[in-house]
């Protein structure tokens, strides 16, 4: 019994399989190329798996994208052409990295903006404080004061 | 018998929460006059109620008890103890039951501990869980109830997700829930405030300690998870910008923030509307995280235990709660005052700048994870963002706050001179640049622009453990006395001190690993037949053969390798495995991992297939994971340095505290 299991899930396991990610003979010649290759197989979106870089997955899919990435490369087109080609075919889905476009404005500054609106109203804030002269209390005053609040 | 009583206690624990919100307001009718220290008791029977009725789920799952659905759906009677147990909380209806467990015991927390706390404010924040606990309760038992009976019962359960089937994912979720829980009663305590109208010194005091608890806890919750992602997921990484994990990135941020925004109003009596507002926003970010999680509304790699139908339910206490804490915040905020003035060089103006900062890249990590949400909601347009997108915003933006801390850790309070900060800290950033580039030298195979920030990042990294030394020397005064006084002075210094130092080193340890491993990692992949081998990052790693055995609910297929140095002595054995749990019919891949004090070295097993010569062949993934160790050894540091900060006698939970005692200690 224990090894009909055995076979039955040697079979399932055989069927459920995918190949693994970027292998050895993935590798291209030119280590430019290869860099380049790399850095867009972090970047492109395996279009079937869930949250994974085509770099990163097991998946059919995923490595015939990085074929079909490794030919453009191969055939002389520059990253920006791969990606819109991408793009055109799978949609913006298939970017991890959001084109910077007028409706990601918002995405891509928002932080930023935060960053700048926050450094100036502390500027601003800091100007104007310094107009207004401040001074710690010496410790008579501090001592007529306590004396003044804690009357009975 | 057992599972009903649980469901029973459960509705009481409900009920107990209802009358906890409502004796307080209550109490303000001269009928009811007194009622409000109810609250007190109400709070430790529900939690008690809730004690039981998490108990009998345990006894359900422990038993194997099937005709209640959720153990049906979740365990199996072949699984090992700690996941019976585990399957308590590794389903959405036992999270949510471990949730309100959590929250209600931080309630009774509250009382037993809140003996130092004024009434008024003891039982404003009493109510404020108790709406809370009922809301979260209410949820459970008329949406989740994980006790719920099923007919007719199964002979035998579906089993945990075999995923879920492992140590560290087995404490994940507590941790993470005393993390995100552990916010609430932050969260009640900044509504409370806003209700009475005053908000003082010591409301920061008394925040501070349960801040820096919630905050361990949950740095400890994603280091975990992290972990296990790194060492389950079979993808060699450790962190995936997956929106459930920057769910769990929000709050931590959001409660970073308040640690530090607490400081300054404990000290200066200033940004206390800011830190009502990270109050707020902390527990806000960990109910979305919760409703993130939960609902569905996420492709991710954690899609498990989804509902679209509960998300709505969960969706709308999301608003009822964080909604009427900000509109009560937009009424009341400006009353709260701050009478602080800063100058412009001083540790209060350090910790504004990142408090900004942080508040920042929390906004990076907010718009990256529901960005695409909404795109999609109404334009109908799917966009990916990925690590990319973070690398490129959250990064630069936490680079400038990792620069800022050990200029800010010295600077003192009030008013500090910046020139002597920079002269006293400038040794150790000339130690840390030349660390950081003879630590990149052995590095081969990375462009210009990547080197650079490679540098960059581990210069981050050794600045914030030598900026951190540095303050650790002078406090002991380290080369100006003897070696005794350094020590007397070391063994005298605040708990508080050891701990924000220990914290800071920590995450100076974490941002070591995490540039290091990122930059210089190097992975390839082979199909192999017995004998042959593959080489990675200087290791030679040769494939003996396959070996296959039954585990206790799993069949297994395991490649044993050796690993050598190329050329060297074997370095160790591994054996990652393939493994089929025919109770749920899934197979998993068992990633074996070679541990070394710094490094690991990492492989994946993968399909099986005949090659050229119709010999087997098996695909084996090898990974060279350089620093690794530090990722995960930093956050425990961090989350050690805030236990300690915990222990400090002025710190702990529920200490007796006044504005008169605060400013007398600061004198």
């Amino acid at each position: 019994m224990r090894k009909v299991l055995t076979a039955l899930a040697m079979v399932i396991i055989g069927l459920s399989q995918m190949a693994t990610a970027v292998t050895s003979s993935e590798i291209m010649l030119d280590p430019r190329q290869d860099q380049r290759a790399r850095s867009l197989y972090a970047e492109v979106r395996c279009v079937v798996c869930q949250n994974e870089a085509i770099g990163d997955s097991q998946a059919d899919i995923a490595a015939d994208m990085r074929r079909e990435i490794r030919s453009e490369i191969l055939s002389g087109k520059t990253d920006k052409d791969i990606r819109e080609g991408l793009t055109a075919r799978y949609g913006d889905y298939v970017l991890f990295r959001p084109r910077f476009s007028a409706g990601n404005l918002i995405l891509w500054l928002l932080p930023l903006a935060l960053v700048l609106l926050g450094a100036s109203t502390l500027a601003v804030m800091a100007k104007t404080k310094r107009k207004t002269k401040t001074y710690d209390l010496d410790e008579q005053e501090q001592k007529a004061l306590d004396d003044l609040i804690n009357k009975p | 018998m057992i599972a009903e009583l649980g469901t029973f206690c459960l509705a009481l624990a409900f009920v107990l929460s209802v009358a906890q919100a409502l004796v307080v307001p209550v109490s303000r009718l001269k009928l009811f006059a007194g009622f409000a220290r109810l609250s007190e008791g109400l709070s430790l029977s529900a939690a008690v109620a809730m004690a039981l009725s998490f108990a009998a789920l345990l006894y359900a799952f422990l038993t194997s008890d099937f005709s209640v659905a959720n153990v049906a759906a979740n365990s199996h009677t072949s699984k090992p103890l700690l996941y019976k147990i585990s399957g308590a909380w590794g389903s959405h209806e036992g999270s949510m039951l471990l949730w309100c467990l959590i929250l209600l015991s931080f309630s009774a927390m509250v009382t037993l501990l809140g003996a130092g706390l004024p009434d008024s404010l003891k039982h404003k924040v009493l109510a404020v869980q108790g709406v809370l606990g009922a809301m979260f309760t209410g949820f459970t038992l008329f949406s989740s109830n994980p006790l719920a009976r099923v007919y007719p019962a199964p002979f035998e359960g579906k089993s945990l997700n075999p995923m879920l089937q492992d140590p560290a994912l087995a404490f994940h979720p507590p941790l993470l829930y005393l993390g995100y829980v552990g916010f609430s009663v932050v969260f009640s305590f900044a509504v409370a405030a806003l209700i009475e109208g005053k908000i003082d010194r010591a409301w920061a005091r008394y925040v501070r300690p349960w801040t820096l608890l919630a905050w361990s806890f949950l740095t400890v919750g994603i280091t975990l998870g992290s972990f296990w992602a790194y060492y389950e997921l079979g993808w060699g990484g450790w962190w995936f910008w997956d929106p459930v994990e920057n769910a769990s990135l929000m709050p931590w941020l959001a409660g970073t923030a308040l640690l530090h925004a607490a400081i300054v109003m404990e000290k200066r009596d200033a940004l206390k509307a800011w830190t009502v507002f990270l109050a707020l926003l902390a527990f806000t970010f960990s109910m979305m995280g919760a409703f993130l999680v939960r609902s569905g509304v996420l492709t991710s790699v954690h899609a498990f235990a989804v509902d679209p139908q509960r998300g709505i339910l969960l969706l709308i206490i999301l608003f009822v709660t964080s909604g009427l804490g900000f509109a009560l915040y937009a009424l009341r905020s400006r009353a709260l005052g701050s009478s602080g003035v800063f100058a412009p060089v001083s540790r209060e103006s350090a910790l504004v700048v990142n408090n900004l900062l942080l508040f920042a890249a929390l906004s990076s990590v907010c718009l990256g994870t529901l960005y695409p949400l909404l795109m999609e909601a109404t334009t109908g347009k799917t966009i990916s963002v990925g690590e990319p997108y973070y690398l490129l915003t959250f990064g630069p933006i936490i680079g400038a706050a990792l620069l800022l801390a050990p200029l800010a850790m010295l600077l003192s309070w009030k008013r500090a001179d910046l020139k002597g900060v920079v002269q006293r800290l400038a040794a150790a950033f000339g130690v840390s640049v030349v660390c950081a580039v003879i630590a990149t030298l052995g590095v081969k195979g990375i462009d210009v622009g990547g080197r650079i920030v490679f540098i960059l990042g581990l210069l981050l990294g050794f600045w914030l453990i030598f900026g951190s030394f540095k303050m650790l020397a002078d406090r002991v005064g380290l080369f100006k006395g003897t070696v005794t006084e350094s020590r007397r002075r070391f063994m005298g210094l605040a708990l508080g001190t050891h701990g924000m130092i220990l914290a800071h080193v920590g995450l100076g340890v974490f941002v070591l690993g995490a540039t290091f491993e990122g930059h210089a990692r190097l992975s390839t992949a082979a199909s192999l037949s017995a004998g042959a081998s593959l080489t990675v990052g200087g290791y030679e790693v040769i494939f003996d053969g396959i070996r296959r055995y039954d585990g206790p609910n799993f069949l297994a297929e395991a490649a044993d390798l050796t690993v050598r140095r190329t050329g060297g002595k074997p370095v160790c054995d591994a054996a990652p495995e393939r493994r089929f749990y025919p109770a749920s019919r899934q197979t998993m891949s068992e990633v074996a991992i070679c541990f070394t004090p710094l490094n690991d070295l990492y492989f994946v097993l993968g399909e099986s297939s005949l090659n050229a010569a119709g010999q087997p062949q098996w695909q084996v993934r090898a990974l060279y994971n350089p620093w690794v160790r530090l990722i995960f050894v930093g956050p425990l540091l961090m989350a050690l340095g805030g236990i300690l900060s915990l222990l400090d006698r002025r710190l702990r939970l529920g200490v007796a505290t006044t504005s008169k005692a605060l400013k007398q200690e600061a004198s």
